[in-house]
Parts: structure tokens; sequence; C-alpha cells
């Protein structure tokens, strides 16, 4: 009996602690706002219902892993929608935006994801009438949010034809409790629109890298834009001109200094047919240059010597995405990936002609690449890690932009095989045949040290119908039928899983992206090296999650 | 302990440590039938065919949904349970046919205390109530027919031995009973006298007995608003009694014939009224909403409102009330036929509206706001809001499932799924995060809204809305889900 005890409470602490598929139950997948990282926990937001008594929004917020049945209720502003949720490794900032635009809402989490206050921000009403949905944010790691909207003011009274009078962009730095301790705005009609790439935050300050591009005029000027806690300009640093433009995909902040890696380009941005090379930039945040590099692909073709896919991946049409720059003893490592434009036509699929004429477009992922420089970027190792290839399928209006940035939307949203590089070990997702792995790599020698197929396995209840059971069990002929139809059934399988199998043969897509659209599946980083991988599931009225 | 009881206790203990389902069904109760599930304030029950043509079964469990017993009732045509109404520890059950009542009496462990059947012509048809007089005494009222149509209520002790009855036979005419309620004084009934079969107006009287069965009162209700009809009727702590009624008739082309407000009247038992409160529905919506943001009302023509409840607390009364729309949708006779038609509705149910006793200027009313819900209404023999809202009831369909110590049980719908909450009188909204969903999807989505379906819509999946529901009894809430594949009934007991 004693050992009967030791072998049950065993298996329960087995159970208990094994990465096991998880579940919230009881929600309507239309209802799902999606899964978001907040600070260590990952969290799921649902719409749950307007309440006219006080003419409130309400979500509910349910910490991915902890007690579901306590699940706790976000009031916002009727008609608001939540932008995103902005997050740093201590805690995250759930963020609404109401219909007038003049009102966000930051409800902020603790550690535990418990919901700590909702305050709100009120745009100044001489601001409202051209202030837009905000398009950036991000949470610095001293809980400083920064927030990024453009906009574009026309003349009054309005005219039969619109004059645009004013544009450019606004800054917010905000305290959680919605207080504005600064704020910056840029503006001006002598420059095309800003488009706000990237907005890092940092210990006592944050960047911005923006673009302005008339592609009428072929104009193109990218720079970098530093700014202190308090969004007062602190410098800035040009990364476009006669010569060369140079395009991070990768920007870090390291030590007081600003590390952007990424293609450069000859030229005019609109005139440049291929990318030239990689290069590395260093600058301080004022803005001025303490190191600039460049690496033609020639340059790290040589480098790399004869492996396989060589001369494609580094021919300056395939392009390369930084996925990551970390310090290391002697320089940096810059971890990234090669990808192409694919035509999405399979031989099959040309054959069978069954591409329809959407619009859409397909990415081809290839190998990792990591960089190794010295100090100031100048190269030190490259080498070319194999993986399997993954196709990512875009769809709607952004597929037709240039490569360069729609990849940047990609990483956006994690679509790119990579996830985080851990103690010398690149963590990624592959696919084989539509299955998804969770690989662990030696970013030293390429090598797998691990690959865990990520199985989320919807719970379909199957229910055993007593009386048709008894029913069939009492008559010879129905249990043939039932005999009969158990072998359809597996038919039915097999021609399902053969199916899926000519589906990837023909199609050859691993991941298909809708922007714009929530995702039914997805991976959350978590920051520390862990990640959730989730589902939502539509006919069982369930998210199913694994972590790892 | 031998290993099969701690392999049990072991597996109960892990589903504790379930936490991924909000709801833990216990192993089920096989069925060969499944028709017909309630509680009183005692126990729950099942009332059901069996595989046996001559043969009921009226199962019994705790208010926890632990099996007590199954008890044979012989079958009757058409049998049915009537009434039910728990007596000190005891519930009484009133089973009729055509012809024939049965009275059954049970202990809290589901024990056979007492049966009698006797011959009762018209209870199929007619209300019958019964009440608890005291721990060991109980009052029927029913409908019988002499040479006239009248009633009677009769006391019965715990051995079904009947102590004395009152009876009213008219020499013309006919007598009918609305309402009964008892109270610690005696037993008081409503009485519609119609002078003929054919009459639908006709004179109200209002009868108090003593627990000895002697008449205290009987006094005609005067001066009542038109279209006045009755529906609740309750004793109160201080002998007095208390009546509920619509009044009036909507004239309006989407609502039509729904009443314009509710009366509420306290008789003593001298036959006194010491309240006569007529409110009409558009002076709630004014003073309680709901509003626009601009705080006018909400809608052109107010909601109505059903009362559902009457709640005493320390001698004061709150009307508990549910807000409603009731939008009579094309009648559809049946085919062939001239006798029977059937209407279609759909029905809104809106907020909770509670009046209080002593707002004398009724400035308090309060709104408690919850989300609607529509359910879709098919095939029914009458579109009265009475007649629907004793359907209603038979579903549990209001979203107000009772008051119990002091906190409102609410039954709704949200997510596409059923939930169960509480709600504290003096809110002004339910608590979200409280909510606990059970039960597979349900409703029907439309373009536009939500329609849940009740039982006797006799349409496909009907039966889910029933089959899928709560139970709520002093103890707390029972879920209950009936499984029609493995024909198992499983409850969940949750305690807010």
């Amino acid at each position: 009996m004693k050992n009967f005890l030791i072998l049950l409470t065993g298996l329960f602490f087995a159970t208990a602690n094994a990465q096991e598929q998880e579940k919230i139950d009881y929600i309507n997948a239309n209802d799902v706002q999606g899964v978001y990282r907040a600070g260590k926990k990952a969290v799921c937001i649902s719409f749950s219902e307007n309440r006219a008594y006080d003419h409130k929004d309400l979500y509910i917020l349910q910490v991915l892993g902890e007690d579901k049945v306590n699940k706790q209720v976000i009031e916002v502003q009727e008609g608001s929608r939540i932008l995103d949720v902005v997050s740093n490794s201590k805690q995250g900032l759930v963020l609404f935006q109401n219909q007038n635009k003049e009102l966000l809402e930051m409800v902020a989490l603790d550690q535990n994801g418990k919901i700590v206050s909702n305050q709100v921000y009120q745009t100044d009403v001489n601001d409202l009438e051209f202030y837009g949905y905000f398009t950036k944010w991000a949470l610095s790691e001293t809980n400083r949010l920064y927030m990024v909207r453009t906009y574009s003011l026309y003349e009054e009274p309005k005219p039969r034809v619109r004059k645009l009078v004013n544009q450019g962009y606004q800054l917010l730095s905000l305290n959680s409790d919605g207080t504005v301790p600064g704020s910056y705005r840029e503006s001006g009609m002598d420059k095309p629109a800003s488009d706000i790439k990237t907005l890092l935050p940092f210990e006592d300050g944050c960047l911005v890298f923006l673009s302005q591009s008339e592609s009428k005029k072929k104009t193109f000027s990218a720079r970098l834009e530093m700014f202190s806690s308090l969004s007062i300009p602190t410098g800035t640093y040009a990364l476009s001109g006669e010569d060369y433009t140079y395009y991070p995909t990768g920007i870090i902040y390291n030590k007081g200094e600003i590390v952007a890696a990424g293609m450069y380009f000859k030229g005019l941005w609109h005139n440049a047919k291929t990318s030239e090379g990689l290069f590395l930039l260093k600058t301080n945040t004022k803005g001025e240059k303490l190191a600039l590099t460049g690496q033609t692909w020639s340059d790290l073709k040589t480098k790399l010597g004869t492996v396989e896919k060589n001369d494609f991946m580094f021919n300056g049409k395939t392009d390369f995405l930084v996925e990551a720059i970390q310090e290391t003893a002697s320089g940096y490592v810059i971890v990234g990936e090669s990808y192409g434009k694919s035509s999405g036509v399979s031989g099959a699929e040309f054959i069978l002609d069954t591409e329809d004429n959407s619009d859409s477009r397909v990415l081809s992922v290839y190998n990792f690449i990591v960089i190794e420089t010295d100090k100031n970027g100048m190269l030190s190792s490259v080498r070319s890690l194999k993986k399997e290839n993954s196709n990512i399928k875009i769809n709607g209006g952004i597929s037709m932009l240039r490569n360069v940035e729609l990849s940047f939307m990609l990483k956006k949203y994690n679509k790119f095989p990579f996830q985080s590089i851990i103690n010398d070990e690149i963590h990624y997702i592959s696919y084989k045949n539509k299955e998804g792995f969770y690989n662990v790599m030696d970013i030293k020698t390429g090598e797998i040290k691990s690959s865990v197929p990520i199985k989320l396995v919807p719970e379909i209840e199957t229910e055993v119908d007593v009386k048709a059971q008894e029913l069939i069990e009492g008559s010879k002929v129905l249990s043939k039928l039932d005999r009969l139809s158990q072998k359809m059934d597996n038919m039915d399988k097999k021609l399902e899983a053969a199916g899926n199998k000519l589906d990837y043969a023909i199609s050859k897509t691993d991941v298909e992206f809708y922007p714009g659209q929530r995702d039914n599946n997805g991976i959350i980083l978590m920051g520390d090296g862990s990640s959730v991988s989730y589902i939502v599931h539509p006919e069982t009225h369930a998210i199913y999650y694994i972590f790892y | 302990m031998n290993i099969r009881n701690f392999c049990v206790a072991a597996i109960m203990l892990l589903q504790l440590f379930n936490v991924n389902a909000q709801v833990n069904w216990q192993a089920g109760y096989s069925y060969d039938y499944f028709d017909q599930i309630n509680s009183s304030r005692n126990l729950v029950y099942t009332f059901n065919r069996t595989k046996t043509p001559s043969i009921y079964y009226l199962s019994l469990y705790t208010t926890k949904g632990e099996s007590l017993s199954t008890l044979e009732v012989p079958f009757k045509s058409s049998l049915k349970i009537k009434t039910v109404a728990p007596v000190g520890d005891k519930t009484v059950f009133y089973f009729i046919d055509n012809n024939t009542a049965i009275m059954l009496l049970v202990d809290k462990d589901g024990k056979e205390l007492a049966r009698n059947s006797f011959e009762d012509k018209q209870s199929f048809s007619y209300n019958v109530f019964i009440q608890e007089a005291d721990a060991n005494s109980f009052y029927v009222s029913r409908m019988v027919k002499g040479d006239k149509m009248g009633h009677t209520t009769e006391k019965f002790d715990l051995s079904l031995t009947k102590l004395w009855d009152y009876s009213i036979q008219p020499e013309k005419g006919r007598n009918q009973l609305v309402q009964a309620a008892a109270g610690k004084n005696g037993v008081v009934l409503m009485s519609k006298y119609l002078k003929n079969a054919f009459a639908t107006e006709g004179q109200i009287n209002i009868v108090f007995l003593d627990a000895a069965g002697k008449e205290v009162s009987n006094t005609a209700m005067a001066e009542l608003p038109a279209n006045y009809e009755a529906y609740m009727m309750k004793a109160t702590a201080d002998g007095s009694v208390v009546i509920v009624a619509d009044f009036g008739k909507t004239k309006s082309t989407v609502y039509p014939d729904l009443p314009l407000g509710v009366n509420i009247k306290r008789i003593q038992s001298n036959g006194t009224a010491s309240m006569n409160k007529s409110i009409e529905f558009g002076f709630v919506q004014a003073q309680a909403g709901p509003f626009k943001e601009d705080k006018t009302p909400l809608y052109m023509e107010a909601p109505s409102l059903r009362v559902l409840d009457i709640v005493e607390n320390e001698g004061k009364l709150s009307f508990v009330a549910e807000s409603y729309f009731l939008k009579k949708l094309v009648m559809t006779p049946t085919a062939g036929t001239t006798v029977t038609s059937t209407f279609d509705a759909d029905l809104t149910l809106g907020d909770i509206y509670i009046i209080n006793d002593d707002d004398a200027e009724l400035k308090n009313i309060h709104r408690i706001w919850k989300p609607v819900r529509t359910y879709q209404i098919r095939n029914f023999f009458s579109n009265s809001m009475s007649y629907i809202a004793d359907e209603l009831n038979e579903n549990r369909g209001f979203s107000y499932q009772g008051t119990y110590n002091k906190m409102m049980y609410l039954r709704g719908y949200n997510h596409s799924f059923q939930y169960a909450n509480v709600v504290a009188p003096a809110a002004h909204f339910e608590d979200v995060s409280q909510r606990v969903y059970f039960g597979k999807p349900a409703g029907i989505t439309s373009s536009e809204s939500t329609f849940l379906l009740l039982r006797t819509d006799r349409t496909a999946g009907a039966d889910q809305f029933y089959n899928e529901s709560m139970l709520v009894t002093p103890e707390g809430v029972l879920l209950y889900y009936f499984n029609s594949t493995t024909y198992k009934l499983h409850f969940s007991f949750i305690k807010f």
C-alpha cells in the first residue's frame, strides 16, 4: 500500500511537471483578440461585451498556465479597440485607443499578470482634429511608455479638393499613470510623410528609425532619431545619401551605444537593383558615428568558403534579415536569415495551374548566417548554418512591399523561423509537411541539439451512442456495416493525410500570414528563453497552448 | 481504506487540480428517458418514462446532486407533475392525469412517507397550489366541479390525512381559482367569478382563511385598472398578502397587446388595501433607465416588466422584475385545420429592476444591467405574456433564478455559452469575472443577434437549453447536463 501511494504521488507530480498541452475553454473564437506576452506571463484577451449601463466595453484577461477560473475584467471606453500588449522583461501594459482616437487607455499588469491599474491619457483638445491611431509603441525597462503616431493636417474650411498643410509624427513619453512628461512633434511640408519603421526604447530614452519616400519623385531618405526619456531630441543619424543607403533590420542598444546592422545599397534606394552587402553601424545616443563598416556579399562569400547555396545566398538578390545582434567578448555576433522572393508557384502548381490570382506572395527563408565581428564591426568569421527551408505566404496589399520592408513586417509578427538566442544556442521553428518543430541549434557548429514537434491537438469529444452501440452489437448485419464504416473512416483519414501531403507538395506553404487579421495560431517569445505556442480553435471553442 | 476507495479518492484529488475546465461534472446517472428535471427547496428530482410501459420513475437527489432514491409511480395516461412543494424538510408531489391525482410525500433522504390517489378531473387543465402551512402540514388549493365549477382548499398532515377543507361552489356561472398563497396565519385565495363560460371579465375576490380553515374575510376587489391580470400572490410575515398584476394594453405596431404597467396591491387580512400602486413602464424607464448618454430614455417604447420574485427582508418587500420586449411575429395557422393556430414571437430579456415597497414616490427604482438575450419562440399555442412566462419558467429561461442568502442568482448567455452568476441586489451590474460557463455552445446566431430555443419550440436542438441548465437552491447552484448520446445525467455543484 505504501509503495502504491508513492507510485501514485510520483505519477501525479510527473504529470504536473510535464510540458503538456493546456487549454482555455468556453471561448468564442470571434471574440478572442489575441495571445500576448506581458512581462513574464502570457495572457489571452477576449472581448466580453458592451456594458450599456456605463458605456464600457469589457474584455476578459486570462493568464496562460494559471488558474483560468479566475478571469480578470478590463473595462474600457465603449468602442475602444485593443492596440497591443506592450511588454518589458518584468510587466506588460494592455493598450486601448477609443473610436475618436483621443483616449489612450493603459491597463498595467504586474509580474503575475494581475491588473494593477487602468489609466487614461487624453489628447490635448487642440490636437484632436488630426490625431489618428498610434502606429508604434514600446515599453522601456524603466517602465517609460513611448507611443508614436503620424498625422496629416488639411486646410480649413475644407475646400473641394483637400489641401495638405502639415504632416509629420508625434512621439509621446508616458508614465503608466497616464501622465505625459514629454512629447515631440515633427512637422513640415518640405519632406514626404514619415514611415516609422522601428521604435526602440532604452534605459534613458528611445530611438526611432524612420524613412521618407516618394516613389514618383524617386526620393528616399532614412535616418535614426534619438530622444531622451522626455522625448527631447538628442541626435540624428542619416542612413541615406547619394552614395549609399543603409537599411538596418536589427538595432540594439548596448551600454550607451546604438548598434545597427542590415543590408546596404549602392546609390539611391529607388535605383538599387540589388543589395551590396551587410553593414554594422555604431553610434552614441547623440547620433554621433562611432563606427561604420560594410562587408560586401563577395567578401562574405569568400570568407565563408565553398558551402551549399553559397553563390545563391550571397548574390545580392537574396536578402538578409538581421534577427539578432549580441555583444561578445571580442565584438558582436550577428545572426540573420537569408531569404528571397519565391514565385509561390511550385513546379507542380505550375503544371496543375492551381495558382490563384490573389494578392499574395511567397518568401522562402533559407539558412542562418552567423557573422562575427570585432568591436568596430570588422568581419571576423561567417558561418552558414543549414536548416530546412520555410515558405511564408503573405496575403493582402502589403505583400507588394519591397522585400526588405516586408521582412520587417514579418519580423514584427514573428513569422520567420528564428525565435531567440540563448546561451549560444539558436531557438527556431522549422516545418516538415506543415508540421512545426521547435528546434535548438548550436550557434557554433549548427548541430541541432533538440527538435520537439509542436503538437497542439484539439480535444474533440467522441461520445459513444449507447443505444446505437447496443443495436449494432445485437445485429450481425449492423456489426458488419459498422466495421465497413470504420474502414471507410480509416480510408478517409489516410486520404486526408495524403491530401495534406499533396497540398504541401503543390503549395509548399509552411506559414500563411494575413496582415491585420488575428492569427489563429502563433508563438509568443517570453524573453527568458521560454516560449508558448498556441492555437485558437473555433470548432472546439478553446485555445490550446503549450510552453517550451 | 481499500485500494478501490483509495483510487477513487486519488482520482477526485487529481480532479481538484484540473483547472482547465470551469466545471467538473460528476459521474453520470444513466437514464432510459429524460423527460423532466427540477428542484424544490429540499431536493432535486427527475420524472421520466421508463422501458416498462406501466411505470414512471421519480428519481430524487440532494441539492448537491447525490442520488437518494428512485420511486415508481404507476402509469396513467399523460401523467405529469402538476406541482411540488416543500413541507418542513419533506417534499410533497402532486401528479395528475386526466382523471386521477396522486399525492406523494417524501422525506429529505428520498424515502417515501405517504402516498394517496383520488379522483381529480380538473387539475390537468387548471392550476393546483400547494402551500406549506408549517413543518407538519400543508394546503392544497385546486379547481373542482360539482354542479358548477368552483374551487376547494384542503389542509393535509404528513400522513396525507385531510384535516379540513373549504370549498366554494357557485349556484350559477363559475368561480375560478386564480392564485393561492399561504403564511403563518393561514391561506389566502384569489378567485374570479365569471357569469358564464363565455365571459372573460369577472369579479375578483380575496379570501383569507385562518389555519383552521375558517373564513376571516372575503372581499371583492374594486376599482381595478383596465386589463388587470394578476400573476403573482405572496403572503407576507405580517399576515397580509401582496398581489402583482399586469394592467393596460399597448397599441404599438411593434409591440402590440403588451401590458402598460404593473399593479401591486397589499391586502390586509380584513380585506382592506394598504398599498395600491400602478406603475407604468414608461415611468420606470424615465426613472431608472436604460438611458442614452444624454440621460434621455434609451427606448422609444419602454420595455415591459415581469415581476419574478417578492423578497421579504426584515418586514420590507422588494419586487424583483425582469424587463422584456415581446415582438409578435406572423401567426401561422396549422395547415388543414381551423381549430388550432400557433404563434411565433421573439422575446428579448433586458435588465433586472428592483422596486421597494417603502419607496412610496418610486424615486429609487433600482436597475441592474445585464446583457440582453433573445428567445426565438416558435409554434406556441398562445402569444400572451402569461403563457410565455410560464414556458420560460418551465425552462428556467428568465435570467433571474432566485434570491438566496441576500444574493441574486442569474442564468446568462455570452460567448456562445450559458453561464451562472450571482449579483448583489445593490449592484448596478454583475461581476463578469465570476461567471461560471457551462454546457455546449448554445443558440443560433443570425446576422443581427443570437437566439436561444425553448424546449417547447419543437425545433431541432431545442432540448439543449433545457438539458443543460442550472437549479438554484438555498445551498447553492447545481448545474446539470444531460448527455443525449450517452443518456447520462451529470451534475456539478458550485457555490459562489
